[in-house]
């Protein structure tokens, strides 16, 4: 049996436990077998982008030593998945070692849908998803890792209603961690700038890899009698639990 | 200390990475071709918005270039001493009884300055084409002055088209030392230009409103 | 300075309808230009990456290039001037004035003059100084900050223009089209360049080799300022040089595209000295004033210096996100953008500029089209650090090691977090914070996992 190690990032842990077990269940019910490792409650990454490394270097330290079994380890977080893909290893410049150890982390680190697609090979299972999905990128898993094609590629339905990228999908929404917090007017409008493609889509669904974005979106939107902003791994782990109880 | 042994000595004290430069390739040139080299400057030239005749030296001089300038209402014409070297006497001679006036730079600073604030027209030279930006590159001096290819609301830049280059890397090797730097080269790709209201672009905020381009061509034993 | 006040300024952005509208277009215009533009060489990403390259290999024998570049362009007849710092360079500008029996200065746009509050302080010396670019002129007569590097008064509306160019007597009844407003702009300029005694400009590149300037433009001011007044003042950062006049031109062959959309601007002019013997027009006198102000802090580091490779397109604005809410006026210095927030903190001070540092949500947007190369959110991170060890006992500093603490724990609802819990939401609530979960994932998970060990 395919094992992996499974990152639970803050925003999902603290307030978006659902994420969490919808990324767990989807993960066992495609096969593989999830330890969750002892990890730190969080991968630095907050603390890093507001010129904290001290901090976060003590919390990426935690995180690499309770992964050691060479395992990979998947994140449902384009954001936190680069975190640990790329600034690990700058974090530990001075300490040759530790460098080592996250350069080789690094290496089996994945973000969750490309984990799926590139490790896994899992690509146009024909999920039977309802509604129409829209998809857009977020700005780490695009830039940082090259994420852009894979989650399309698994939210490929059969009944021929594949996932479209939305119009300036590039742009941030807007989250941005504590930036949201900084300047929330604007956070807010970049939301509402973001959201406008979708609403004058057809697509009921707007998918994302990314809690963070996926919080700041939904917020945005507020309740909508149609529409609404899921995580990935909510809506794949769904889309299985409907095909397996027809 | 002074201040320019202040900063040098600040940024020598910096520490420094001895960088491996990457060799890299050029990725601006395209495949070089001397054949299209006049039609791609012309083509693209065009699209910077600019007027193009494209003249035999040999034939019928500056006919083309009278016409021009009589379609745009131009009496008046003041010629840079090159461009009138380049022209030659058979431009003159039909210049003459065209009805345009044309007159030579005067050659001390006010004059030169009444001229060329209150022609219609300048003539000027490029020393050199850019093929690949559809650019002249003039080379200014006491016998191609800056002003008439800039104050007059017609610039007219007379060019041999076997002076133009591929791009501004061949540009480049040729102004390169050992040869000193002329006191200014302007490369002119346009008509002056704003677009500063409003984003809404308009021709001749300072300079020239239109660019015309003479390209004198040898016939095609010389110019390859 | 005093603290740049971008959260407040950013709200009224928002607020403003104009710029509002001009928002929605303007940066989304400008980089299907820039795509267009580039998508003209065989291979734009590989260009960009040496264009970076030239500049950071530049970077690496700055003060080399610097000598290099002073004895060449002595040698042309340039007088060289080097200023410590924004005062320094001031002097120098007042002192080559001062020569002068004219009380009239054009000049043209250079971020640098703004940077150094060049015509504010000219005009305190009693020196009347006239922006020729259009956009700066309508900047300076309406007392605005620059709302875009490329196009500083883009977003004032054309009746306000009309408004103010009728007061100025440029035309005799309201105008609405730009078109007409330019030309009417235009002979007031011709006046003033025929009697232009003086002309200061900015650089684009310097050339170590032959000790050239290079100009870039499209209204042709620059080139009339070369080309009419006795004296000719250009100031440049000392951040400009290149090698060669090859290097110099691989980056100008990128520096259009990346800024208007242009395969090439209308004009570019190097200069190598002054007028030479026998020539009627150019100066007579080129004075280039080489100023640091503040650039050789940025250059000691290591991990700021790539900063300095910046050769000022705008690129970056036109795909920032934070950029395309607000525009220009937050950023509150000559810099706005990705670049502002890169270039300000260094010059103005970390503290000044706290609020500024936030306006990025790290998306990475700007490092991708930066033909200079800079990452930019790296730089940013750099110098929030900074900024973070001078703030170690503010609240953010309190708050940001007690939420370190909190998460360093491991799977286990702790003591603290229930305390906190209520705190928190009934904060993010008010906030608009994501809210946390009656029950955190890890606590959850755990007690699933004991059932599911159970017989």
């Amino acid at each position: 049996m395919y094992q992996a190690n499974l990152f639970v990032p803050c925003l999902v842990d603290l307030a978006l436990p659902d994420i969490g077990f919808a990324t767990l269940n989807l993960l066992r019910r495609l096969g593989v077998e999830v330890n969750i490792p002892d990890t730190p409650g969080c991968c630095g990454q907050p603390f890093l982008n507001e010129g904290r490394p001290k901090r976060a270097r003590a919390l990426a330290r935690g995180v690499i030593s309770a992964v050691e079994n060479g395992k990979p380890l998947v994140v449902p977080s384009g954001s936190c998945a680069e975190m640990i893909k790329f600034h690990y290893p700058t974090l530990f410049e001075d300490e040759p070692r530790m460098q080592a150890k996250a350069l080789e982390l690094a290496q089996r680190t994945f973000e969750l849908s490309s984990f799926l697609v590139d490790e896994l090979g899992i690509e146009g299972i024909g999920l039977d998803i309802q509604g129409k999905v829209a998809y857009r990128p977020s700005c780490r898993a695009l830039r940082g890792l090259g994420v852009r094609s894979q989650p399309l590629a698994l939210l490929s339905s059969s009944r021929g209603q594949g996932a479209s990228e939305l119009e300036s999908a590039e742009a941030c929404c807007g989250f941005g961690g504590a930036f949201s917090f900084h300047l929330p007017e604007v956070s807010k409008a970049m939301a509402h700038a973001r959201l406008e493609p979708f609403l004058q889509s057809g697509a009921e669904v707007l998918v994302v890899i990314e809690p963070g974005c996926m919080t700041h979106l939904s917020r945005a939107l507020g309740k909508h009698e149609t529409k609404q902003v899921r995580h990935i791994a909510s809506v794949l782990y769904e889309a299985l639990e409907r095909r397996a109880r027809p | 200390m002074n201040a320019r042994d202040a900063i040098l000595g600040r940024l020598k004290k910096a520490p420094r990475e001895s960088r491996q430069p990457e060799r890299l390739g050029d990725f601006q040139a395209r495949a070089p071709g001397k054949d299209g080299l006049t039609e791609r400057f012309i083509e693209r030239l065009k699209q910077n918005s600019a007027m193009v005749i494209l003249e035999k030296e040999s034939g019928d001089v500056g006919s083309a270039l009278l016409k021009a300038l009589q379609s745009e209402g131009i009496e008046r014409v003041v010629f840079t001493r090159a461009a009138d070297a380049l022209l030659g006497p058979a431009f003159q001679e039909a210049m003459q009884t065209s009805g345009v006036v044309g007159t030579l730079a005067p050659e001390d600073e006010e004059g030169l300055k009444r001229a060329a604030f209150q022609a219609y027209a300048g003539v000027s030279v490029a020393k050199w084409g850019v093929s690949e930006l559809g650019a002249l590159a003039l080379v200014h001096g006491k016998e191609n002055p800056r002003l008439l290819s800039l104050a007059p609301p017609l610039s007219v830049i007379v060019l041999k088209a076997g002076s133009i280059l591929e791009d501004l890397r061949a540009l480049a090797i040729a102004l390169a030392p050992p040869l000193a730097m002329p006191s200014q080269v302007t490369l002119v790709s346009g008509p002056s230009q704003s677009a500063d209201i409003q984003g809404v672009p308009f021709f001749g905020m300072h300079g020239p409103k239109k660019l015309l381009a003479v390209v004198l061509q040898d016939g095609p034993s010389k110019e390859g | 300075m005093r603290s740049i006040p971008f959260r407040r300024v950013a709200k009224d952005a928002l607020e403003d309808q104009d710029a509002q509208r001009l928002l929605k277009i303007l940066p989304f215009a400008f980089r299907a230009l820039r795509e267009a533009a580039l998508s003209e060489l065989p291979d734009p990403k590989g260009a960009l990456k040496k264009a970076a390259e030239i500049r950071a290999d530049a970077l690496e024998v700055l003060p080399e290039l610097l000598e290099t570049f002073e004895k060449n362009a002595k040698a042309n007849g340039t007088n060289i001037h080097w200023a410590r710092d924004a005062k320094e360079a001031r002097l120098i500008v007042l002192g080559l004035l001062g020569a002068q029996n004219s009380k009239t200065v054009l000049k043209s746009k250079s971020m640098l003059t703004e940077e150094i509050g060049l015509r504010e302080f000219l005009g305190e010396e009693g020196f009347e100084t006239l922006e020729t670019d259009l956009g700066e002129f309508i900047c300076q007569v309406l007392g605005l900050p620059p709302f875009h590097i490329v196009g500083p008064a883009i977003n004032v509306p054309v009746e306000r223009v009309s408004a103010l160019f009728l007061d100025m007597g440029f035309i005799q009844g309201p105008v609405t089209d730009p078109v007409a407003l330019g030309v009417a702009a235009r002979e007031f300029f011709r006046r003033k360049f025929s009697e232009a005694k003086v002309g200061i400009t900015g650089v684009n590149f310097a050339v170590a080799e032959t000790g050239s300037i290079l100009g870039v433009e499209n209204e042709g001011n620059i080139r009339f300022l070369k080309s009419v007044p006795k004296v000719q003042v250009s100031l440049m950062g000392i951040e400009k040089l290149v090698p060669t006049i090859e290097d110099a031109f691989y980056v100008l062959r990128l520096l259009p595209p990346s800024c208007t959309g242009q395969r090439m601007s209308a004009y570019v002019t190097i200069d190598s000295g002054p007028r030479r013997f026998g020539e009627f027009d150019g100066p007579e006198e080129l004075h280039v004033v080489i100023v640091d102000n503040g650039r050789s802090k940025i250059y000691e580091d290591p991990k700021t210096r790539p900063a300095l490779a910046c050769i000022r397109c705008g690129a970056c604005l036109n795909v920032c996100p934070v950029y395309a809410q607000v525009g220009g006026y937050p950023y509150g210095f000559a810099y706005s953008g990705p670049m502002g927030l890169v270039w300000t903190p260094m010059l103005v001070g970390l503290k000044a500029a706290n609020e500024l540092l936030q306006a990025c949500s790290l998306c990475g947007a700007c490092k991708e089209v930066c033909p200079a190369g800079i990452d930019h959110p790296m730089l940013i991170l750099e110098l929030r650090k900074k900024l973070a060890r001078k703030r170690l006992l503010s609240l953010e500093g309190i708050a940001y090691g007690v939420a370190g603490f909190g998460l360093s724990g491991g799977m286990r609802e702790n003591l603290g977090l229930k305390i906190l819990r209520p705190f928190y939401n009934a904060l993010g609530r008010r906030f608009g914070l994501p809210l946390l979960a009656p029950r955190r994932f890890r606590e959850a998970f755990g007690a699933a996992q004991n059932k599911e060990k159970m017989p």
